[in-house]
């Protein structure tokens, strides 16, 4: 038995393959999948661990981009956005004053 | 001018609002200028724009920013969408969120200058970020828990600006879709439109941003034991 199937309990813990618990992971957390197939994610999940942690990983992933994606929400530092630079509000004001004569 | 324009505060004075975070104090501030904004566009009073434009250049920047990756791109881009605001600011519906329909109108216009700007030649692989198999399926690599909590980790300035340092990597292609729906949190429907793609081909880019991002999080992050 290889590492990998020892970590997998037996080996066969679903019809799905690893390969395909990563492909399919999207459709899996948005329940976008038939029913039988969740169902076999939940078997392989609960059997393979590299796969669960693959999953939590993922799930980490998502958050992080969430929660440091927007660097005017950084609350160490001054938000990039303050104050509104001037000249680019003035060539709005600008453009706008143009486009209404 | 109508009496509820010579309401309005000197623009100059104004608060930073918008998309700052969600508090009920925040939520206030934001209504009492959106209201003045709004009321004094429909009065026909020029300070009601330059307020606009005082109180969402900022955020919007930051929006349009995220998704052309260059700063004077981004200026440009939002000058369009305020103008744009301005001009059709009479399909603004009374009972919609000011900050929310200007969102909309900057992810447009930035959109529209990617498509204009984009270079044929870039390249858009992201196979080489993606989780490797052997050909009986199993992982080339075994998957290990990440040593660190996502709330140490955004709790570091250096962190933060490497994650977002690492979203700017990804091909084209693949940031967009992901800065959408994980950033400007747009749901699939809404996102797919704006990009003129169906919402099965925007998962699977969604998906594999995602996943490239996971894999370059984890090495680049030291997440786990082995890194």
């Amino acid at each position: 038995m290889s590492d990998h199937e020892h970590r997998c309990g037996e080996g066969k813990s679903s019809h799905l393959t690893c390969r395909e618990i990563a492909e399919f992971l999207l459709g899996y957390l948005e329940r976008d999948l038939d029913e039988q197939v969740l169902a076999e994610f939940d078997t392989h999940l609960g059997h393979c661990p590299p796969c669960g942690h693959y999953l939590e990983g993922y799930r980490e992933t998502v958050e992080l981009v969430r929660r440091c994606g927007r660097a005017e929400c950084d609350t160490s530092s001054k938000p990039s956005w303050q104050p509104p630079p001037e000249d680019l509000v003035q060539a709005i004001l600008r453009a706008k004053n143009s486009a209404t004569e | 001018m109508s009496d509820s324009a010579t309401q309005l505060p000197d623009p100059r004075g104004s608060s930073e609002v918008g998309f700052v975070a969600d508090t009920p104090e925040n939520s206030a501030a934001n209504l009492d200028i959106d209201t003045t904004i709004v009321e004094g566009l429909r009065a026909g009073d020029d300070r009601a724009f330059e307020l606009l434009v005082r109180t969402y250049v900022g955020p919007l920047r930051a929006v349009a920013l995220r998704l052309l990756q260059n700063q004077a791109d981004a200026d440009d881009a939002v000058q369009e969408a305020l103008l744009s605001a301005y001009r059709g600011f009479a399909n603004f519906r009374a009972d919609a969120r000011l900050a929310t329909w200007l969102h909309r109108i900057v992810v447009n216009a930035a959109l529209q200058r990617l498509r204009r700007g984009r270079r044929q030649d870039e390249a858009q692989d992201i196979d080489g970020l993606l989780p490797r198999f052997q050909a009986n399926g199993y992982p080339e690599h075994f998957h290990q828990p990440w040593v660190s909590s996502i709330d140490d980790l955004v709790t570091r300035a250096e962190t933060r600006e490497s994650v977002r340092e690492m979203i700017a990597r990804l091909p084209e292609t693949y940031r967009t879709v992901l800065v959408l729906r994980d950033i400007e949190e747009l749901d699939t429907s809404e996102a797919a439109e704006l990009l003129g793609i169906s919402p099965a081909t925007l998962k699977v880019r969604l998906h594999r941003a995602r996943q490239a991002l996971r894999n370059l999080f984890e090495r680049e992050l030291e997440l786990t034991r082995e890194a």
